[in-house]
C-alpha cells in the first residue's frame, strides 16, 4: 500500500506552504527518509522526506502554494499501484459543503416552523424551485404575531343579523363538547343564520350523548370524512383550556382547507369598521369598538370590552369582562384571565398569561406570566 | 487597496511627520525587525530619536510613557502582545488615568497599543482578548477598529484630540486582512456616533427590515464578508454594527438601529462571563425594553485557557458558525 503525501504544518505562523521543486522526477524510485521535495515557508526552506519505500507519483505542480494537509504526491509501494481516489482536505474550514442543494432558505425553514407550514409538502408541489421567505408567507395559515399583518381576514362592518331570514343556514359543527359547546349552542338558539348540526368530542364517553338537543358525534377525525359527505359548512373550536391545542385544532383543519366560521352572540356588539378573521368565538355582552382588528380563533368570554382601533392576533383567549382600551396591541397566543384591564397603547407579546385581575400599565414582552400581588397582605392593622 | 497593518503602518508614519511630540516606546520595535507585528516597520529608520526600544518591563515603559505624557509629549507604547496589558494595569488605573485628577493643569495623553486575540497558534498566554479587564475605567478609553475602519486615521484622531490615556486595541488576524470598502453586495456606512469615533454599519439587504442586528467590535469583523454574504443567500437580513469605541460605547446609535431588528446578538472574542457584551446588553435592554422580541444573544469564546494546538484552539475561540447559530437562534423565537 503506497501513502499519500501531505503539506505538513512547518511552524505556527504558516497554514500553507509553496512548492518549491521535486528532487526526483515523476515515477522514480525513492527510498524511506530520502528528500523527495522542497517546501518553503514565510521563515525557512524544508526538506520533505519520503516516508516509505516506493515510486513517486508527482500531484502538485510546482511553485504554487498549498494549505497544510494537501495532498502534495504519492508514494506507489509497486510501479503500477494506482494513485488512490481521495478529498483533498482543507483544515480548519468553516465551509461546510452541502452534498445536496438546499430545497428552502434557512429563513423559509425557521418561518415554517414559526408559521406551521408544512415545508416538505411545499417542497414537493413546488419541485425545482428554492422555497424562500415569500412563498412559505404566503400560504402561511395565521397571521404573523409581529407585523400583525392581517391575512385572510374579512371586514365586519354590520352587526350580525339576528331577523329571521333562514333561506340558507349555515351548518355549523363544534369541536369540544364540554361548556364552550353549550355557550355556542345557547348564542346560536338566537342567531338564525347559523345553525349546530353537531358535536365532536375525543372523550368516547361523550359519545351519543346530547347537549341541549345536539348530538356528540365523534372524535375530532370524524370533520375530515363529515366534510368530504358535505355535512356541515363550518366549524368553530371551544377548546379554550390549553392554548396549544387550540392552535394545532385550527390549523390542522385550516390546512387542509375546512373552514372555521365566526360566532357572535347577538347581543355583543361589534361596530362599524371592524376587521375579523375566521374561527372567533364572540359571548354574549361583549364590545368590539370601531377600527379593531381581530385575527383567527380567538375565544372572547362574556363581557369583553376591547376598545377603538385596537389589534388582536389569532388564537388569545380572554376572560370575562377582561377590558383593553384604545389602540391595544395583542400578539399570538395570548391568554388573560378574568377581569384584566389594559391602559391604552399598550403592547403585549406572543404567547403571554395575564392573571386575573391584573392591571397593565407596560408593555409585556413575548412569553412573559405576569401576575399582581394585590392580594397579598400589606399591613397587619394590630 | 491596503491591508489593516498597512494602513496602522502609514497612520503612524504621518502621524510622525505632522507632530513631533509623538513618541513611540516598545519592545523589538526598531529596525529592521520592526517590532514582532511589523506596525513600526520603517519608522525608527525614518524618526530615529523618537522610536525608544526598550528592555521586556511593561510596567516600567508604562511609567515613562506617562512622565513624557505629564512633560508635554504624545507617547505611543506597543505592547507586543496584549495579555502583558495586566503588568500596565497599576501604570494605567493607578496613575495615568488618575494625575489628571489630582493635580492641576496636568493631562495625560497617553496611547497603549497593543494586539489582542487568538487563532494564531500562540497559546494561553498570548492569545487572550483581555481588554474586557479595562473597561469602565473612568477616564480612559478603549478603542478597536475593525478591518471596516482606518485604523491608521483613528490613532491620528487620537493622538490629536484626546487628552487622557486610550487603550488602542489591534486584533492579531485582522493585520493581514484587506481594508473593507462600501460595495454593491455589502453597503457600508461609517457614521460618527456620539462617542466621536466611527461606527461601521453594514447591511446585507437592499430593502426591508432587517431580522437581525449583529453587534461587535475588532476581530470580529473578519467573519463578517463571508457569513453576512451567506445569510444573504438564507434570505436572512442582517444590520451589523461594528463602534471603533468600545468604551464609551455609542449606546444610543447602537439602540437606535438594534431597534429595527428586534433581535440582537452581540459577539465578542473575550472568554465567556461579565464581558463587553454583557453590558452592552443591559444598557440595550433598559433602551428597548418592550421593544425586543427575543432574548439578547451573547456569543463569546469559552471560559478556559486557550490550547495552543490550532484546531484545540478553534473549538474554544468564537466562531463564524457560532455566530451564525447564534443569529438563527434568535431568528427561531416566534
Amino acid at each position: 500500500m503506497g501513502m499519500i503525501i501531505k503539506m505538513p504544518l512547518l511552524n505556527i505562523n504558516d497554514e500553507s506552504a509553496t512548492l518549491v521543486r521535486w528532487l526526483h522526477s515523476d515515477g522514480a524510485r525513492v527510498s524511506q527518509n530520502e528528500p523527495i521535495c522542497v517546501v518553503e515557508t514565510t521563515k525557512s526552506a524544508v526538506d520533505i522526506c519520503a516516508e516509505i519505500d516506493g515510486f513517486l507519483r508527482q500531484l502538485a505542480p510546482v511553485g504554487s502554494t498549498y494549505i497544510t494537509g494537501y495532498a502534495i504526491g504519492f508514494i506507489a509501494s509497486s510501479i503500477d499501484e494506482l494513485v488512490p481516489n481521495f478529498e483533498h482536505i482543507e483544515p480548519y474550514s468553516n465551509n461546510i459543503v452541502e452534498s445536496t442543494s438546499p430545497k428552502w432558505t434557512k429563513k423559509a425553514q425557521i418561518l415554517a416552523n414559526r408559521l406551521g407550514v408544512d415545508l416538505i409538502a411545499l417542497a414537493a408541489a413546488h419541485p425545482g424551485v428554492l422555497i424562500g421567505e415569500e412563498l412559505v408567507k404566503s400560504v402561511a395559515p395565521s397571521i404573523e404575531s409581529e407585523s400583525l399583518r392581517a391575512v385572510n381576514l374579512t371586514a365586519v362592518t354590520h352587526l350580525p343579523i339576528t331577523h329571521a331570514n333562514d333561506t340558507h343556514q349555515e351548518r355549523v359543527l363544534i369541536l369540544g363538547g364540554s361548556g364552550g359547546a353549550a355557550l355556542v349552542l345557547d348564542i346560536l338558539s338566537d342567531v338564525l343564520t347559523q345553525q349546530a348540526i353537531g358535536i365532536l368530542d375525543n372523550n368516547p364517553k361523550l359519545f351519543n350523548t346530547t347537549l341541549m338537543g345536539v348530538p356528540v358525534i365523534g372524535g375530532f377525525d370524524l370533520a375530515i370524512q363529515l366534510w368530504q359527505e358535505k355535512k356541515f359548512d363550518t366549524l368553530i373550536s371551544t377548546v379554550v383550556k390549553d392554548i396549544a391545542d387550540r392552535v394545532s385544532i385550527f390549523e390542522r383543519f385550516t390546512q387542509i382547507g375546512i373552514p372555521f366560521t365566526n360566532i357572535i352572540a347577538a347581543n355583543a356588539n361589534v361596530r362599524r369598521d371592524c376587521r375579523m378573521g375566521t374561527g372567533n368565538l364572540i359571548v354574549h355582552g361583549s364590545y368590539i369598538a370601531t377600527g379593531v382588528t381581530l385575527g383567527n380563533n380567538n375565544f372572547l368570554a362574556a363581557g369583553t370590552y376591547i376598545e377603538h382601533h385596537s389589534i388582536i392576533g389569532s388564537h388569545c383567549t380572554f376572560g370575562p369582562r377582561t377590558s383593553l382600551s384604545g389602540r391595544v396591541k395583542v400578539a399570538d397566543r395570548v391568554k388573560f384571565g378574568t377581569h384584566v384591564a389594559v391602559e391604552p397603547f399598550i403592547e403585549i407579546g406572543t404567547e403571554s398569561v395575564i392573571a386575573s385581575g391584573v392591571v397593565l400599565t407596560s408593555h409585556i414582552p413575548s412569553y412573559s406570566i405576569v401576575k399582581n400581588a394585590s392580594n397579598s397582605v400589606i399591613r397587619h392593622a394590630r | 487597496m491596503s491591508t489593516y497593518l498597512q494602513n496602522l503602518q502609514n497612520g503612524l508614519f504621518e502621524l510622525f511627520s505632522n507632530n513631533s511630540r509623538v513618541i513611540l516606546l516598545g519592545e523589538d520595535v526598531l529596525d529592521p525587525y520592526g517590532g514582532a507585528f511589523k506596525v513600526t516597520a520603517g519608522l525608527s529608520t525614518q524618526f530615529p530619536n523618537r522610536v525608544l526600544t526598550t528592555p521586556i518591563s511593561e510596567a516600567g515603559i508604562t511609567g515613562v510613557a506617562i512622565g513624557l505624557a505629564l512633560r508635554g509629549y504624545i507617547p505611543i507604547v506597543e505592547i507586543m502582545f496584549g495579555d502583558f496589558l495586566t503588568l500596565c494595569a497599576d501604570q494605567i488605573i493607578n496613575h495615568a488615568t488618575k494625575f489628571p485628577n489630582m493635580y492641576r493643569d496636568v493631562t495625560c495623553p497617553l496611547i497603549m497599543r497593543s494586539p489582542m486575540g487568538g487563532g494564531r497558534g500562540y497559546g494561553p498566554t498570548h492569545s487572550q482578548s483581555l481588554e474586557k479587564m479595562f473597561l469602565g475605567i473612568p477616564e480612559l478609553k478603549l478603542i478597536a477598529p475593525s478591518h471596516y475602519h482606518q485604523p491608521g486615521q483613528t490613532i491620528q484622531h487620537i493622538a490629536t484630540q484626546e487628552i487622557n490615556p486610550v487603550i488602542f486595541i489591534e486584533h492579531k488576524l485582522l493585520y493581514r486582512e484587506t481594508l473593507q470598502l462600501n460595495s454593491e453586495a455589502l453597503p457600508l456606512i461609517l457614521k460618527t456616533d456620539e462617542t466621536g469615533y466611527q461606527t461601521a454599519i453594514l447591511r446585507n439587504y437592499d430593502v426591508g427590515i432587517p431580522d437581525v442586528c449583529l453587534i461587535g467590535y475588532g476581530g470580529i469583523s473578519r467573519f463578517l464578508p463571508e457569513l453576512l454574504k451567506k445569510l444573504a443567500a438564507e434570505e436572512i437580513r442582517i444590520i451589523a454594527l461594528l463602534p471603533e469605541s468600545i468604551d464609551p460605547v455609542p449606546i444610543e446609535m447602537l439602540a437606535h438601529f438594534a431597534a429595527e431588528a428586534g433581535r440582537i446578538v452581540i459577539a465578542e472574542e473575550s472568554t465567556e462571563g461579565f464581558t463587553w457584551a454583557s453590558g452592552i446588553a443591559s444598557q440595550l435592554y433598559e433602551n428597548l425594553w418592550g421593544k425586543l422580541h427575543c432574548p439578547i444573544k451573547m456569543v463569546t469564546s469559552a471560559r478556559c485557557a486557550i490550547p495552543t494546538a490550532i484546531q484545540q484552539e478553534a473549538d474554544v475561540l468564537i466562531s463564524s458558525l457560532n455566530i451564525e447559530n447564534a443569529i438563527l437562534e434568535v431568528i427561531s423565537w416566534a
